[in-house]
C-alpha cells in the first residue's frame, strides 16, 4: 500500500479498522454482515483457555493478531501461533503445536472433512467479526469502483463468502 | 489453471519445491527448475541497541522467499544480517560473520550452511555459549539437532499424513492403505510418518530396499506393496537417489499405471500431464514455512534464547498440485478439485 497507493481495498473489517480505513460497502452473508467464529480442539484436549496456544491465521500482524484473538475469546492470557493461510490451522491440532485453533465458523465444517481426528467446537456466539467489506481509498474512483464490485458474478461471490453488498 | 483453494484474495503462485537443497544428504527435489541468483540481498538498516538476527542461506530463490516472509515479521522487533552461502563459503567466513554481528538468534538453511556450523561449533572451545540455531530448509533435521549446540528448527519434510489427507479430500475412491519404499537412511522418517498417519486412520505400508538399490530391487517392492499388500496409493519419497532416475521414475510410472493407483509425489515437476507420473504433489510453502520460523524466533526470545529443549517442528504449510486428467480419468475426483488444491495441471 505504501509502495503503489491502492484506489480500495476489499477485505477483511478488521483488516480495514486496523489500517484506520472506513467501509464504503459492506458485505452480507445470508442476511447478516457479520460471522462468528469458533474454537476448535481435539476433544481430549478442552478445557480452561489459561496459557494455552490458539492457532489462527494471520490477518493483522503479530501483535495485533494477538489482540484480535484475545478480544473473540475474552481472554488475554493464551499464546497465539500464526499462520498463512485456513489449511494450515488443522496440521496444528495434527502436530500437537496448538492445544486449539480459532476459525470462522463457516469454514469448520471444509476443514473437519479432512480429518479423522475427534474434534471439539464451541461456536463463539459473541465474537462477531465483520465479513469482507470494500474501503475506498480515493474518492475520484469511488464511483466506478463501487458500480464494479456490486456488479461481481456468483462466482467471485461465493469466493468472497458474500451473497450481497450492504451500505455501511 | 490456477485454483481457488485457500482463503480469498490471496494470490495463488507455483513454487517449486527446493531443489536446491544444497548438499544435502538425500532428499529434495530431482528436477526442479534452475533458479536464478537473486539480486544483491539488501538487510533493513541496522539500528543501534537492537539485538540481531543473523541469517545463512543460499542466494537462490527458495531461500529467499522463506527469507523475505521471516525479515517482514521480525524486522520490526531485530536487526537482520544476512550471509549468502556458497560452495566458496568457508567456516572462516561463517566465524566472521558471527563475530561482526553477535546474533542472539543465527537462522540456517540448508544441508551445507548446517554442516558449516557444525564444524565452526566444534572449532570453539568447550563450554563457549552459543546464539540459538534455528534450521530450515534442511533435511532430516530430526537426525541433525542432536549434533549441534542450542539448535532446534522447522523440518523440511512434508509429512506424509498431510499429503494423505489432502488426497483423500479430493479423490471418490476411498484411501486408507498407503505403500512407500525407502532405503535404510530413511527408516527413521518412515517410522515417524507411519505413527502420525494412523492417528488419521491411514495404514502406512513401508517396503525396503538396500542403500545401493536397483531397478530390480524398486520393482521387486512395488509389486509386493501393489499386490500383496494391496494398497491404494504409493507414496514417493524425495530421495534423490531414486527420483533422480529416469529408470527409477519409469518404473514407478509402469507399476502404478498398471495397478491404477495414484502415486504421491514431493516434487512439483513430477505432476506433468504430458508426461504422467505422480498424480498429486504436496511440497512446503515458502511463505507459509517463513512465518513458521518467524514464530519460532519468537518463542526463541521468550525462551531466553534457549533452543535446546525446543524440538523440531513439523511444517505445517504445504502446497498441493493434482494432475487432474488423470486422476479424473483414473481414480475419479471431487467436482471441487478447484477448491481443494492449490495448483491443477490440466
Amino acid at each position: 500500500m505504501r509502495s503503489r497507493p491502492a484506489d480500495a481495498l476489499l477485505t477483511m473489517v478488521p483488516v480495514l479498522e486496523h489500517h484506520g480505513q472506513k467501509v464504503t460497502l459492506r458485505g452480507v452473508r445470508d442476511g447478516r454482515n457479520w460471522e462468528t467464529y469458533s474454537l476448535v480442539s481435539l476433544a481430549e484436549k478442552q478445557g480452561p483457555l489459561t496459557g494455552k496456544t490458539i492457532g489462527v491465521v494471520d490477518i493483522l500482524g503479530r501483535e495485533a493478531t494477538q489482540a484480535f484473538v484475545s478480544s473473540l475469546l475474552g481472554h488475554t492470557d493464551v499464546k497465539v501461533t500464526r499462520v498463512a493461510k485456513l489449511e494450515d490451522l488443522l496440521p496444528l491440532l495434527e502436530f500437537s503445536m496448538a492445544d486449539a485453533i480459532l476459525i470462522p465458523t463457516a469454514a469448520y465444517p471444509r476443514q473437519a472433512e479432512r480429518t479423522r481426528l475427534p474434534l471439539a467446537v464451541r461456536e463463539l456466539k459473541d465474537a462477531r467479526v465483520g465479513l469482507p467489506s470494500l474501503a475506498v481509498l480515493r474518492a475520484s474512483a469511488h464511483d466506478p469502483i463501487v458500480r464494479a464490485v456490486q456488479a461481481l458474478d456468483p462466482a467471485s461471490m461465493a469466493l468472497l463468502g458474500l451473497t450481497a453488498w450492504s451500505a455501511p | 489453471m490456477a485454483s481457488l483453494r485457500s482463503h480469498w484474495g490471496m494470490m495463488l503462485r507455483t513454487m517449486a519445491v527446493a531443489a536446491a537443497l544444497a548438499g544435502c544428504t538425500g532428499m529434495g527435489g530431482p528436477t526442479g527448475p534452475i533458479q536464478p541468483e537473486l539480486p544483491t540481498i539488501v538487510d533493513p538498516p541496522a539500528r543501534p541497541d537492537v539485538p540481531t538476527i543473523l541469517i545463512a542461506a543460499p542466494g537462490i530463490a527458495d531461500f529467499q522467499a522463506v527469507r523475505e516472509r521471516l525479515v517482514s515479521e521480525v524486522q520490526s522487533d531485530y536487526n537482520i544480517s544476512t550471509l549468502v552461502v556458497s560452495s566458496q563459503t568457508s567456516v572462516k567466513d561463517l566465524a566472521a560473520a558471527l563475530e561482526k554481528t553477535a546474533p542472539k538468534c543465527i537462522v540456517l538453511m540448508n544441508n551445507t550452511t548446517v554442516n558449516l556450523y557444525r564444524e565452526y561449533q566444534r572449532a570453539q572451545r568447550e563450554g563457549r555459549p552459543f546464539p540459538a540455531a534455528l534450521i530450515v530448509m534442511t533435511s532430516f533435521l530430526e537426525e541433525l539437532q542432536p549434533t549441534l549446540v542450542n539448535a532446534t528448527g522447522v523440518a523440511y519434510e512434508v509429512p506424509g499424513v498431510t499429503a494423505f489427507m489432502d488426497l483423500r479430500a479430493i479423490m471418490k475412491r476411498p484411501l486408507r492403505r498407503i505403500g512407500v519404499v525407502f532405503r535404510p537412511m530413511f527408516a527413521n522418517l518412515v517410522t515417524r510418518q507411519k505413527t502420525l498417519a494412523t492417528r488419521e486412520h491411514f495404514d502406512l505400508i513401508p517396503a525396503a530396499i538396500p542403500k545401493q538399490a536397483t531397478t530390480a530391487d524398486v520393482k521387486r517392492a512395488l509389486k509386493s506393496l501393489l499386490q500383496d499388500s494391496k494398497v491404494d496409493a504409493l507414496w514417493m519419497l524425495n530421495d534423490n537417489e531414486l527420483i533422480n532416475s529416469a529408470d527409477f521414475l519409469q518404473t514407478w510410472r509402469t507399476e502404478s499405471t498398471e495397478a491404477n493407483v495414484p502415486l504421491i509425489v514431493g516434487v512439483p515437476t513430477l505432476v506433468d500431464a504430458r508426461t504422467p507420473l505422480g498424480s498429486f504433489a504436496v511440497v512446503p510453502d515458502l511463505d507459509g514455512l517463513g512465518l513458521q520460523a518467524a514464530n519460532l524466533v519468537f518463542e526463541l526470545a521468550d525462551d531466553d534464547w534457549n533452543a535446546a529443549d525446543h524440538r523440531v517442528q513439523l511444517p505445517h504449510s504445504v502446497r498441493t498440485i493434482a494432475d487432474a486428467k488423470q486422476m479424473r480419468e483414473r481414480f475419479g475426483i471431487s467436482d471441487d478439485l478447484a477448491h481443494l488444491v492449490d495448483r491443477v495441471v490440466e
